[in-house]
């Protein structure tokens, strides 16, 4: 049988057949099928009575015309790229410089770092992420998740230790004069990590104590320490999330969802981090009580500066002086003020369009792996676009979340770029099924 | 008689879920038993198939496979829940076309 295998008409079709096909890592089980096949006829084309090559010629032959199997396998497995999704991104990366320009414009006082030069130049580095990205086959993430993970957990341990102190949290890391969250990468690379770990469905009653530990109370601590709450608030949806797509039954969920918020409760009133008197909490309860003298006091200026804004605002480089950090934490009052309602308006509309785009993506991926890594980047960056929105108009707190791709991000702005980069990359194999091994 | 190849390419999707859900099989066995159940009316070229099965399976209406059989590797299918969901339409559909074809060219002989 093997010699049949390497007959030249039998490699000949093979090889005219992936000529076709452009996915290549689909060739080789493409061939050991049409193989599989091409042999069952020979043998009983040979079983007839039939001289090798005649049989040979005759099943070959029976498959059909190469150029036609060849071009149906790869329009199956074509790569697909997602040119919607790519132009609402560059959509929103040439919002964030002309919000930049704004910014610069209407700044009284420079610092020396251009906003426009650096935004443009991180976004150049973002795009270049996202075609490496392409190139790149995702389900080798599988593979590394328990070193991805890991890594993630010693960048925060290395910055809770040494992190500088900013406005009270230490998860800032500096290259230069290049500041980083720690907790924001960490939460990316935790999120990426989470769905080529264990699935809850193969947790013993042992495997979940430890699961739960490693995967759930030490995250959660170093985000504690570094004084995050935004990134394990994100966190802990992530993990419930995690824990309902690979749950062994409703009960089981039920069961694990109970202990997970049982440990998230002790975390807040025993963790290393006492939140009440964590500036989150005071944000959070000048919300809740609507307090417009003290830190409700942020709300209702960008409220003010919305309000003040009119339909077509003030124009590109208008002053706000009522509001700090209009170029990152504030930077949607801001824009709304210079480009008014209407500019307002066309963020939230393209953004509703990007969140739909990706919640689509996520509904037609078939390959679990994939899905749920898509899943948890859907909700790492829709929460990144809703949450902001809603807090420049008093209808969430403010946060230290800042929009994505219009707000001033430097690596924010790379990791929301790795976030969509692997959406792509992962839709893009979304019809190459299975291969052998 | 042969049957023309457009009317063909819509009804192999159904007479391979039918397969399909009675057992595993595998593309060779799927060509014969075609063959054989049709007596020879559908014969595709094999080749062909395969896209379609790729197809099926793509859109997660059948699950594969792979086996070791006498040295080599052989790619079995079988259907999924959402295949016989899908299958149930297709034959009601079917039933529909038939009956209408039925009536319309059955009038000149009744």
């Amino acid at each position: 049988m093997k010699e049949l295998q390497s007959h030249p008409l039998v490699q000949q079709f093979l090889t005219d057949v992936c000529r076709y096909v452009k996915a290549v890592d689909q060739h080789r089980s493409i061939k050991a099928e049409l193989v599989d096949h091409i042999n069952d006829r020979i043998t009983e084309y040979k079983g007839k009575g039939m001289e090798e090559d005649e049989a040979v010629a005759l099943a070959v032959a029976d498959m059909g015309a190469a150029d036609a199997v060849g071009s149906e396998l790869h329009r199956i497995h074509r790569p697909i790229m997602d040119w919607s999704l790519v132009g609402l991104l560059l959509l929103f990366l040439a919002m964030g410089v002309v919000a930049m320009l704004s910014v610069q414009a209407g700044a009284a006082i420079n610092n020396g770092v251009s906003l426009v030069e650096r935004t443009i130049l991180f976004s150049a580095m973002g795009l270049g992420i996202i075609v490496v990205l392409w190139f790149f086959d995702y389900r080798k993430i599988k593979l590394y998740s328990h070193w991805i993970f890991g890594s993630a957990l010693m960048l925060m341990l290395f910055s809770a230790m040494s992190g500088n102190q900013i406005n009270g949290t230490k998860r800032y890391l500096f290259i230069g004069s290049i500041g980083f969250d720690t907790t924001m990468i960490g939460l990316l690379l935790l999120l990426i990590a989470l769905p080529g770990m264990s699935a809850a469905k193969e947790w013993s009653a042992r495997q979940t104590v430890i699961q739960l530990a490693y995967r759930l109370v030490i995250p959660l601590v170093l985000f504690m320490i570094c004084v995050s709450t935004v990134a394990a608030v994100l966190y802990i949806i992530g993990f419930f999330i995690h824990l309902w797509m690979t749950r062994r039954s409703v009960r089981q969920f039920g069961l694990l969802a109970g202990g997970t918020a049982a440990i998230v409760l002790f975390l807040i009133l025993f963790g290393p981090s006492y939140p009440f008197n964590n500036y989150q909490f005071v944000r959070l309860t000048a919300f809740l009580l609507d307090d417009p003298e003290g830190s409700g006091y942020m709300t209702a200026q960008s409220m003010e500066a919305i309000n003040a804004a009119g339909w077509w605002g003030h124009g590109i480089g208008a002053t706000l002086d009522r509001l700090p950090y209009v170029h990152s934490d504030h930077v949607i009052p801001y824009v709304v003020y210079c480009f008014g309602w209407a500019g307002g308006i066309a963020i939230a509309v393209i953004a509703v369009f990007f969140i739909v785009k990706v919640g689509q993506l996520v509904h037609r991926q078939r390959n679990h792996y994939g899905k749920l890594i898509m899943l948890l980047l859907f909700m790492l960056l829709s929460i990144q676009f809703i949450f902001p929105m809603l807090a420049a108009y008093g209808l969430a707190p403010i946060t230290s979340i800042a929009i994505p791709f219009i707000s001033y991000g430097n690596i924010q702005l790379l990791l929301n770029c790795v976030a969509v980069g692997l959406i792509l990359t992962i839709n893009k194999r979304r019809n190459m099924i299975t291969s052998m091994d | 008689m042969k049957v023309n190849k457009e009317l063909l390419k819509g009804s192999t999707v159904i007479m391979i879920l039918t397969l399909l859900d009675r057992k595993e099989m595998y593309g060779y066995e799927m060509i014969k038993e075609i063959e054989r159940q049709s007596e020879g009316v559908f014969s595709l070229k094999e080749g062909t198939l395969y896209p379609i099965l790729h197809m099926l399976e793509a859109e997660s209406w059948v699950e594969a496979s792979w086996s070791e059989h006498e040295g080599r590797k052989r790619k079995y299918y079988v259907i999924t829940d959402k295949g016989r969901g899908h299958l149930k339409d297709k034959k009601q559909e079917w039933t529909l076309f038939r009956g209408a074809l039925e009536r319309v060219i059955g009038e000149g002989h009744a």
